[in-house]
């Protein structure tokens, strides 16, 4: 027994020598690195999708001193389907242009493609892309409960989350789908009673968001050996108070998209998941569907998609998670103005 | 010429029974000679009347021409019969000398007379010959193991003066007992660490599997395990090399002239022997270390006429990560959750049955298998599994002519494999080959050393099979085929002294490469890039149809001129080919990588090598310095399209993109080889460039400019020194600075679907920061156990090295990545340090 002790000990001690060795040898940290930037350059982003609108579409120029690109104001952008028709976008925002609801109705198996004419004087189209016929249709599960996450310091801390999984069908089709899902969560807040009864009543805001946008998942059916995705991991949401006191909603999307678009995709997954080992491959920008028309050498960023799109809700309320959700509005502006928390509205959305 | 060789390889092989073999061998020798001699030089009557008009053998030949003679033999280690490579002859009289080239041979032209020859070898007793030379002389020499303790480190092992004499530019032979007393990561004594410390060769970081030499990719290594190709040279991902210390005598690295004999590869030959076991008493010899163990045992089976050897080694972090995790919460430690789902295990083993046939011939039968495993949590892991079996048979058929036959069969097998989620997966891949060489050397004709051969190797590639990793995985199972091919090469050679001042090397190989079927080959319009939509038609091809071929001369030339007694220059001019590729698109090659040969679409990888030195030595030998210069470019270079899609795709010709290479540099050279302090510096300038360009829109890269390959390091700066402590104890370190690695970095990013998107900066345009290492180790070799339990019926002999990895502790950059910090709207540079703080390693090594 006192010779297992001992080697035990003795164990232990190298060990935790190794472990020392490892833990402080292997590491990761944030760096200062900045290059040369090029400016100019058209980046879009945008879709159309099966359903009635409205559309929107995104342009901006890369800029030589901001990291961000920088919204395109005055570019004239055309939508154009496969008989011709063509309905031109109008500037809502600074550098979004809309097509109102109504206007065009997205339909499966016709072809869409747009036009950009910028204030430069520069053409841009898309290639044209075809909105698929078949789609998957999805299922959400949530799972309240709690996680592992390793804290900064590398110590392991269980969090209370939310885990987002989808069952998905897929139709019975020849040809291969490509598919992607997205999730979107819509909370409810209300604002804290007003002092004076003469005030204006509190406001019910509903505050949008999708979720973990940097987790693409997406499949192509041909790699399945069913017609049945079950129980898909999708993403998980930490359970922050003020998001979960009342009802939180999560909507998963299931996107067709053609196969041109799985690809940028896979490849946007590919460069946003890079770990600095041995495994990665030389990055390099994606390439997306808009071209130069006078420089086919000239792709802008982003990508002009053509969709179809089903989506599924459930929901949890604060009653369905592991714990207490105290009243999250002890004072802050917030709380007298729902309005000021980002992506909020009052306007209810048809499914919570 | 072809056609006849041929024969000749398939009579050797099979008719071995029915054959003069003596006859036939001096019929290839003569052959060859001609071979040699109309093909490189104006035949001169000298030349002319030595093959024709006196017999091979004639021991007046040389004396009615000049007053020279000729001194060869051989260098074995008397206990092992094994071939010394490296090994010293000093004649003492004319202050002259050589070393032994891989199979222990050597040749020295003298004048008449009396010498005192003086034969050394590290580790090894120095035997001292007395010799009368009236006619040429063939000496069988043996070498025993040194038994007392050195006061100080001769290095003389190494080639003493073979810099300023040997015609072969830019090639490194060193013991395994130079490295004994080198720092030892890990507390292992590991080849591929050690060549990193050697001019003209570099690796992109810790944790890479493989080296580059002089600008060269990874696979354009030929790295030979006692002759028989490795396509993976690598353990744990790069941390161990697959050469056990134990069973290991030494290797050769050709970095500058490739030798007629090797080929195959583009860039270099690591030339690696292994050792066969005592013909004289059973010995056991082995280690143990913090990371990793090893034990070797070996011995006659019939005293001085069969030995066998038996080794094996392993490391399994995974053991001490389940410890780590089972009592975590007692140890009041806390790493990353990942660090404790992760595993990593390898091990190898080697055998090796050694029979003399008689006092001339001797047969060898060599085995290594090897098992890896490496497990990133529940994300991703590989393993890999290598075996290799071969059969060696050394003849020396006359006192002049040697022949070696060898044949070997190989197998690496890969897999890659995600264990989680409705997709989890397992991806296999691999490649095997067969292989038959038969080399022969004769040195019987004046100042020559003629070397001929044939080698045949047929590579058969596995299918990639793709399959779901457990039962509730949606994967489909797939399979793609493979492709296959053969490769036949005939060589000769011959290294010629003219005068004390010419020495030339001058060798021809002629590849003949055949794609072999089955397999379907797919037409493209040649007015479209080549992908899925662009295929016009496909050919089918049967179980061994010849898909396509490719052959070429590959000229090998070097040559030596003396200026002085202690100085010289080299020249060499080396043409090569390679018809096996090695798929790999990440910064450097994983294990799970594709060995691809040669197809319609992929053609051989060409190079032509240029390489011109300067040596001088300084203080007899002891100080040695040059400065070599090399030129390499390189066509068909295998490159990759952005966001190549590599695994189970059966038309891999669309994802490539043919490129040109190109890489220059310097590398200068101070060697300390005696006295209490040895030990060297280098600095090594050198560039290294591509070029892919396409005709059709978006394929070419960076726009088809010139851009650095992602090994370019400009600058590499090594010192390395040992300081004897007596009794074979010592004190050494290791400092090395180089340039940052070339990467891609993030301009810019924009929003897609709510996703951020980085925009890249052109391939390769940035550097992440420079490398900078210094590593100290300490050799403790006073028989540690013999002082502790004093037993003098036991011969026990142990030694320990401490060795302190990295002891500045700085977090070198592996690579730079970027990521998005929680609640960041953008992602930022971070730097990846595989080693960054100190690595402490302790092995006691004993042997009995």
């Amino acid at each position: 027994m006192i010779y297992r002790l001992k080697i035990n000990k003795f164990a232990q001690a190298i060990v935790i020598l190794i472990l020392i060795g490892f833990s402080i040898s292997g590491c990761i940290d944030e760096i200062d690195f900045d290059i040369e930037r090029e400016g100019g350059k058209l980046v879009v982003s945008g879709g159309i999708y099966d359903h009635e609108g409205p559309f929107t579409v995104e342009l901006a120029l890369t800029d030589q001193v901001s990291t961000i690109p920088l919204p395109l104001s005055g570019a004239d952008v055309t939508l154009i389907d496969n008989n011709e028709n063509r309905f031109r976008y109008l500037e809502t925002e600074p550098g979004i242009y809309g097509i109102p609801i109504g206007r065009v109705d997205g339909r499966r198996g016709h072809t869409y493609h747009i036009e950009i004419e910028l204030p430069d004087g520069r053409i841009y189209h898309s290639i044209p892309e075809i909105i698929p016929m078949f789609n998957g249709t999805p299922e959400t599960i949530l799972d309240p409960g709690f996680i592992q996450e390793p804290s900064t310091t590398g110590r392991l801390l269980e969090v209370p989350a939310v885990t987002i999984s989808a069952n998905t069908r897929i139709p019975d089709h020849t040809e291969p789908l490509f598919l992607k899902w997205d999730v979107e969560s819509v909370y409810s807040f209300i604002e804290n009673e007003p002092a004076s009864a003469a005030a204006p009543p509190a406001k019910l805001c509903y505050i949008t968001r999708k979720t973990d946008t940097q987790t693409i998942n997406i499949i192509r059916t041909d790699e399945l050996s069913s017609n049945f995705i079950e129980n898909q991991h999708l993403v998980i949401k930490r359970i922050i108070r003020d998001q979960f006191y009342i009802r939180h909603v999560f909507g998963v999307t299931v996107s067709s998209i053609s196969e041109q678009r799985y690809r940028y995709w896979e490849n946007v997954d590919q460069i946003i998941n890079q770990s600095g080992t041995i495994f990665d491959a030389p990055p390099a920008t994606v390439k997306g569907n808009v071209i130069n028309v006078n420089d086919e050498n000239d792709f802008a960023l982003g990508y002009f998609e053509a969709a179809a799109r089903n989506s599924s809700y459930d929901f949890v309320t604060r009653a369905d998670l592991p714990v207490f959700i105290p009243n999250p509005c002890p004072g802050p502006a917030e709380c007298n103005n729902c309005l000021l928390i980002d992506d909020s509205s009052l306007e209810r959305p048809d499914f919570f | 010429m072809h056609r006849l060789s041929n024969v000749v390889f398939i009579e050797l092989i099979f008719g071995l029974h029915f054959l003069d073999i003596n006859s036939l061998v001096q019929m290839v020798t003569i052959l060859s000679l001609l071979f040699t001699l109309f093909a490189y030089l104006p035949v001169t009557p000298i030349l002319e009347v030595s093959v024709n008009s006196y017999p091979i053998s004639d021991p007046i030949y040389q004396s009615d021409i000049t007053n020279e003679v000729r001194l060869s033999g051989r260098v074995t280690d008397s206990e092992t019969g094994n071939p010394l490579q490296g090994a010293t002859l000093y004649i003492v009289e004319l202050r002259r000398g050589t070393s032994t080239d891989s199979d222990g041979f050597f040749t020295l032209t003298l004048p008449t007379g009396d010498y005192t020859l003086r034969i050394q070898y590290l580790g090894m007793e120095t035997l001292v010959e007395e010799i009368t030379l009236t006619s040429n002389i063939w000496l069988d020499l043996e070498l025993t193991e040194q038994d007392t303790d050195l006061e100080e480190i001769v290095v003389e092992g190494v080639g003493f003066g073979d810099n300023i004499r040997g015609a072969v530019t830019g090639v490194e032979v060193v013991s395994i007992s130079d490295l004994t007393q080198l720092p030892q990561f890990m507390g292992e004594i590991d080849i591929v660490q050690s060549l990193t410390a050697l001019p003209g060769v570099q690796t992109v970081g810790e944790g890479a599997s493989g080296f580059n030499v002089r600008g060269g990719r990874e696979d354009q290594n030929l790295v030979l395990m006692d002759g028989a190709p490795i396509f993976n040279s690598s353990h744990v991902l790069g941390l161990f090399s697959v050469f056990n210390p134990d069973v290991t005598d030494g290797y050769a690295l050709y970095k500058g002239h490739m030798p007629e004999r090797f080929g195959g590869r583009l860039s270099s030959v690591l030339d690696v022997s292994m050792r066969s076991g005592s013909m004289e008493e059973f010995k056991v010899s082995g280690g143990l270390g913090l990371y990793s163990a090893r034990l070797m045992i070996e011995g006659p089976i019939i005293k001085e006429k069969t030995s066998f050897l038996l080794s094996g080694r392993g490391a399994a972090s995974g053991v001490i990560f389940a410890i780590a995790g089972k009592n975590r919460r007692m140890m009041r430690i806390s790493l990353p959750a990942d660090v404790y789902g992760s595993s990593a295990r390898y091990y190898d083993n080697n055998a090796n049955i050694t029979h003399r046939l008689n006092q001339n011939n001797t047969l060898s039968l060599s085995y290594y298998g090897s098992s890896d495993f490496f497990r990133l949590d529940r994300d991703f892991g590989y393993s890999w599994e290598n075996q290799i079996g071969s059969m060696k048979w050394s003849s020396s058929i006359t006192d002049n002519l040697y022949s070696e036959f060898s044949a070997a069969k190989n197998q690496y097998n890969s897999s890659f494999f995600t264990p989680d989620g409705p997709d989890a997966f397992l991806l296999d891949t691999g490649i095997g080959y067969e292989r038959l060489n038969e080399h022969l050397l004769y040195t019987g004709v004046g100042n020559m050393t003629l070397t001929t051969g044939v080698e045949w190797t047929r590579y058969k590639s596995n299918d990639e099979s793709l399959s779901a990793y457990h039962d509730d995985s949606v994967i489909a199972s797939e399979r793609v085929k493979k492709d296959s091919g053969q490769e036949f090469a005939l060589y000769i050679g011959n290294e010629i002294e003219l005068g004390s001042s010419f020495l030339f090397s001058l060798g021809l190989r002629y590849t003949h490469y055949d794609q072999l079927g089955p397999g379907i080959v797919y037409d493209y319009d040649v007015n479209q890039p080549r992908s899925v939509s662009s295929v016009t038609g496909s050919t089918q091809y049967s179980s061994g149809d010849k898909i396509i071929s490719y052959n070429g001369f590959e000229p090998r030339i070097s040559s030596r001129i003396s200026i002085s007694e202690n100085s010289s220059i080299k020249l060499s001019y080396n043409r090569t080919r390679q018809y096996i590729h090695q798929i790999s698109n990440s910064t450097s090659p994983t294990p799970a990588d594709i060995w691809q040969v040669s197809t319609q679409y992929l053609p051989p990888q060409r190079s032509h090598n240029y390489s011109f030195g300067f040596f001088k030595n300084f203080a007899d030998g002891e100080w040695e310095t040059s400065i070599d210069l090399y030129y390499r470019d390189v066509d068909d270079l295998v490159e990759y399209i952005d966001f190549a899609d590599l695994f189970l795709n059966n038309q891999i010709e669309t994802d490539l993109i043919s490129a040109q290479g190109q890489a220059y540099g310097s590398e200068f050279n101070i060697r300390k080889k005696s006295g209490q302090w040895t030990g060297w510096l280098s600095y090594t300038l050198g560039r290294t460039f591509v070029k892919a360009e396409s005709d059709f829109p978006g394929r070419s890269i960076n726009r088809g400019d010139w851009f650095p390959s992602n090994y370019d390091q400009p600058h590499n700066f090594n010192l390395t020194a040992v300081r004897s402590l007596g009794q074979k104890s010592a004190f050494s370190f290791n400092f090395i600075w180089r340039s940052g690695r070339p990467i891609t970095a993030i301009s810019s990013n924009h929003l897609d679907s709510g996703t951020t998107v980085p925009v890249f900066s052109d391939r390769n345009r940035e550097r992440i920061p420079d490398y900078i290492r210094l590593d100290l180790s300490f050799t403790i070799a006073e028989n540690i156990w013999k002082y502790r339990v004093p037993n003098p019926n036991r011969r026990i002999s142990d030694s320990a090295n401490i060795t302190f990895y990295n002891i500045l502790g700085r977090r070198n950059a592996f690579s730079m990545f970027y990521k998005r910090a929680p609640g960041a709207s953008v992602p930022t540079p971070n730097r990846l340090s595989v080693l960054g703080a100190v690595i402490p390693s302790f092995t006691y090594n004993f042997n009995f």
